[in-house]
């Protein structure tokens, strides 16, 4: 307990739960998270490094990502976020009655 | 730097990285947690890094000589080097963030009063989260002061100030939270770890989806235009704004929470489902919970004298204390209106209290609410208006207004009555929910936070608009 209320981090204490090995588990979480990420949302890291400023450096990055996000989209691996984009862009346009939604620019909204 | 964006993550993977491998010294831990803290602040802007490190020097020195002092006998001194120190922080803050608002406001008067004189001109660019340390700082001050904390090393201080996850938007951790975990190297165990996932992720959500495209979407472009819009749009804008300020501000507080517990220390709470209040006195118990208990007691109880000098005085507090809340949200009168609004009622449902006794007749609770989020949902009009005249014709088109929608579509009716929805669910539902996953193996754990990102990532508006809670 804080001097100050509780903190949402602390859980109800359970006999049964021992809760070592945190570090190492938070450590691997992480690091699992990271990797599914890298490899299922490639699209962000690409959209990332082209929005650094330009420099030989970012030139490179922007290559290798951009290899990176064709690769994965070959695989099939970059599929579920790009349909769950474009359902949420669906959402996005959609309108009460017969109301049509005005023109918007956006490379991503095709499913 | 914003939390939800990949330079952030990067940026934490280091830090992480970094501090749990220097863990065997709780010295260099803090150290390489101090210069982090200054990284993430100076890509904001570099020079105000040395602000952060005056006003850490400024609080930490004071703090010292208020301790060397013999509190029997030397207790006006005492007092003296704590109210300088405080009217030092206020001057920081004052310089920074009113000065603008008091020359525009002078040269008004003068000008009223014939007397039209060239006002000296200087753009004054408002630090990031100056409101939040330097509240900080002085609470530090008055703690120890009062006796209730030990002074402490400069480095603690300069941590407690400037600590990466609540620097810039809060939560206000005071001292008496804080100081006593930076004394000890923490521990990080898979209740912290899981609950913090939990966090950071729900407030991912709250923040990217629902905050941002009710923004983008709903809001700003009917407060931007209140007069092109109906009666309908204007409705769901208001309600949509309510929404929004909770989604963000609780969204920071959630992930400064979760990046804190992960990095082994604990934050308190700071919102609690505040548009299930029944009373406004309730919500402020809810709402911003650091700001309203940092007001409640070292303004309206420590400085103002609370309920101790009568009741009169201490409907006047109230008023005094949210009028000042209101204030320091930002150099303008919309924020004062908005305090004022909150004051005001306060002070009457103490006086209905007082009158009518504590065991009165009560509406029936649900209606009680109701009644609170529209008062609330009101004095957000003003909050988020532009100008006091802005407020006034939101206001006016929401009675006279007409009634079809140009705005208003299928999804923010969603994520309107989503947001209003988060308020029915069990007050511990996180807590709930992190009990549960702290079983998972870390394989499990990691490719479900993966993924519960990569939605919100798929579902985010383009771009990261700032948290509303940066200007202030």
């Amino acid at each position: 307990m804080l001097d100050h209320g509780e903190s949402p981090v602390d859980l109800e204490d359970d006999a049964e739960w021992e809760g070592e090995g945190g570090l190492l588990w938070s450590t691997a979480t992480i690091g699992i998270a990271a990797l599914i990420l890298l490899v299922t949302n490639a699209v962000s890291l690409d959209d990332w490094i082209g929005d650094m400023h330009p420099s030989p450096a970012q030139e490179q990055a922007a290559e290798i990502s951009a290899d990176w996000r064709d690769a994965t989209d070959q695989l099939g691996v970059a599929a579920p976020r790009a349909w769950l984009h474009g359902w949420w862009k669906r959402a996005e346009a959609a309108r009460f009655g017969k109301e049509t939604a005005p023109d918007r620019e956006d490379r991503d909204a095709t499913p | 730097m914003l939390f939800p964006t990949l330079s952030f993550g990067l940026f934490f993977l280091v830090v992480f990285t970094a501090v749990w491998a220097v863990s065997a010294s709780n010295e260099w831990r803090k150290i390489l947690l101090l210069l982090a803290s200054w990284v993430f602040y100076g890509a904001w802007d570099w020079r105000f890094v040395a602000l952060l490190i005056g006003s850490a020097l400024l609080n930490w020195g004071a703090a010292r000589i208020i301790a060397g002092l013999d509190p029997a006998e030397q207790a006006s001194t005492r007092k003296t080097v704590m109210l300088a120190g405080v009217a030092a922080n206020l001057c920081l803050l004052g310089f920074f963030k009113y000065y603008g608002f008091f020359l525009e406001q002078m040269g008004g008067l003068l000008a009223a009063l014939g007397f039209a004189r060239d006002m000296p001109l200087m753009e004054v660019v408002l630090p990031v989260g100056i409101s939040f340390f330097t509240f900080q700082g002085m609470s530090y001050l008055v703690d120890v002061w009062r006796g209730r904390i030990d002074a402490a090393r400069l480095l603690d201080v300069t941590l407690l100030m400037s600590f990466f996850p609540h620097l810039v938007a809060g939560p206000i951790v005071r001292g008496s939270d804080l100081l006593p975990q930076f004394r000890e190297t923490p521990r990080l165990t898979r209740d912290m770890a899981s609950a913090a996932f939990v966090l950071i992720v729900w407030g991912l959500f709250k923040k990217a989806v629902v905050a941002s495209e009710l923004s983008t979407q709903l809001v700003d472009p009917v407060f931007f235009d209140p007069a092109a819009h109906s009666r309908l749009d204007l409705a769901a804008a208001a309600y949509g704004y309510a929404v929004q300020i909770y989604c963000d501000f609780s969204a920071y507080s959630d992930m400064a929470i979760g990046i804190a517990a992960l990095l082994g220390y604990r934050f308190p709470r700071n919102f609690d489902q505040p548009y299930r209040a029944a009373s406004l006195q309730n919500f402020w118990r809810r709402w911003h919970i650091s700001l309203s208990t940092w007001l409640r007691d070292y303004l309206y109880i420590e400085a103002l004298g609370g309920n101790r000098k009568g009741f009169a005085r201490q409907c006047a507090n109230l008023m005094i204390t949210m009028l000042l809340g209101g204030l320091w949200h930002g150099a303008k009168w919309t924020f004062v209106i908005w305090g004022g609004l909150h004051g005001g009622v306060l002070a009457l449902e103490r006086i209905a209290d007082r009158l009518l006794g504590k065991d009165r007749p009560r509406l029936p609770r649900p209606i009680a609410i109701l009644l609170t989020f529209h008062i609330v949902v009101i004095g957000w009009i003003f909050f988020r208006a532009e100008s006091f005249a802005a407020a006034i014709a939101f206001l006016g088109g929401l009675i006279a207004g007409g009634g079809a929608s140009a705005v208003l579509t299928p999804l923010m009716l969603v994520l309107i009555l989503g947001g209003l929805a988060i308020h029915l669910t069990p007050p511990r539902l996180l807590q709930t929910a992190a009990r549960g996953v702290r079983w998972l193996p870390a394989p499990a754990m990691g490719a479900l936070t993966g993924i519960m990102i990569l939605i919100v990532d798929a579902m985010r508006f383009e771009g990261v608009a700032p948290f509303i809670y940066y200007q202030f």
